[in-house]
């Protein structure tokens, strides 16, 4: 399955993006993780925290991103 | 947009969008919400100002957030095997206590990179190119940038957008988990893993055509939540209930992150 928002036909929904914790605020995505995707595309995300600094944008700037796109 | 434009032969010559972003009260969550300010430049008339305004509102990830435009279908796999479908999640299931992180205000800006445009030898145009993303956040002592590039390209330079948006939702979901499960002689936040997947029919023609005319186009999507532990140990109520308070998921739900739009022609 080639990743893209338009495939040409309705088919299983294959689970091929990733998201794992590797600390208490970053999470690493991984998008077109399946045989034959397109990419992978790596994204670190993370949250606002007093004890370092931020891996990534958080979730939801991700998802508008996007959004802008 | 720049597809809608093409396929509409709206002179539109270049692009920008800012989003504003803030934290928004949501039932039993904390929310976010975007102001918008679209800026259009080309010799364009009222009309076709219309509709490109209702085509960035309709576009594929813009109706996901907007018009709770997603069917999630979830499941959840422990690390004993076990699987279970997730979804619907019991009528009457509160959601689960617990702190989960604010969402800073920031801001997220796309810039249309024109030259990433691609066409086929016969002059038409075969991919909507790229577009390069500056996202600002506030970190809780200082401020924190990035920049991203999403798009459409023939040989997948960039990740689709929504794509990127789906990446989102599942760090959210990680995010969420993370936080609010109780993990604490089960396992640890690194054993959850979120895995989602999207189905769609119709392609980006269809996409493309259902953001130009406003449609609404239901989107499935299917989730999976890898949890350690067991069905006795993290119940799969417990972790529907999480699923309940987080941000993104309730915009997939619900919609209504729109909280303002302007779109201003140049």
């Amino acid at each position: 399955m080639i990743l893209d928002d338009s495939p040409a036909a309705a088919s299983q929904p294959q689970r091929n993006i990733i998201a794992r914790p590797v600390g208490e605020d970053t999470v690493l995505t991984l998008v077109g993780a399946g045989a034959g995707s397109r990419g992978p595309w790596p994204f670190v995300t993370g949250i606002p925290n007093l004890t370092s600094d931020v891996g990534g944008p958080p979730p939801q700037y991700l998802a508008v991103a996007g959004w802008a796109a | 947009m720049v597809g809608v434009a093409y396929r509409g032969g709206i002179p539109l010559e270049d692009i920008e969008v800012d989003f504003e972003v803030e934290p928004v009260e949501r039932a039993g969550s904390i929310g976010f919400g975007v102001r918008e300010v679209v800026r259009l430049k080309g010799n364009l008339s009222e009309m076709e100002r219309v509709r490109l305004q209702r085509a960035a509102r309709f576009c594929p990830v813009g109706q996901a957030l907007t018009q709770g435009a997603m069917v999630v279908e979830d499941e959840v796999q422990w690390s004993s095997g076990e699987v279970t479908a997730a979804s619907p999640a019991p009528e009457g299931l509160r959601p689960l206590e617990g702190n989960l992180p604010v969402i800073a205000p920031g801001s997220v800006h796309g810039s249309y990179l024109l030259d990433t445009k691609e066409y086929d030898e016969n002059g038409g145009m075969t991919d909507e190119g790229e577009a390069k993303i500056y996202v600002t956040t506030q970190n809780l002592t200082h401020t924190s940038r990035w920049t991203l590039v999403a798009g459409h390209s023939s040989n997948g330079w960039a990740p689709p957008p929504f794509p990127t948006a789906q990446a989102g939702w599942a760090a959210s979901t990680a995010t969420t988990l993370s936080r609010l499960l109780p993990l604490e002689g089960v396992g640890s936040a690194t054993d959850l893993r979120v895995e989602v997947g999207m189905n769609v029919t119709g392609g980006r023609d269809q996409a493309q055509g259902n953001a130009a005319a406003g449609r609404v186009a239901h989107r499935n999507a299917v989730r999976r939540i890898g949890a350690p532990g067991t069905p006795r140990t993290m119940p799969v109520e417990v972790i529907q209930a999480a699923l309940l308070r987080d941000p993104i998921s309730i915009a997939y739900r619900e919609g209504g992150v729109l909280l303002d739009e302007q779109v201003v022609v140049d």
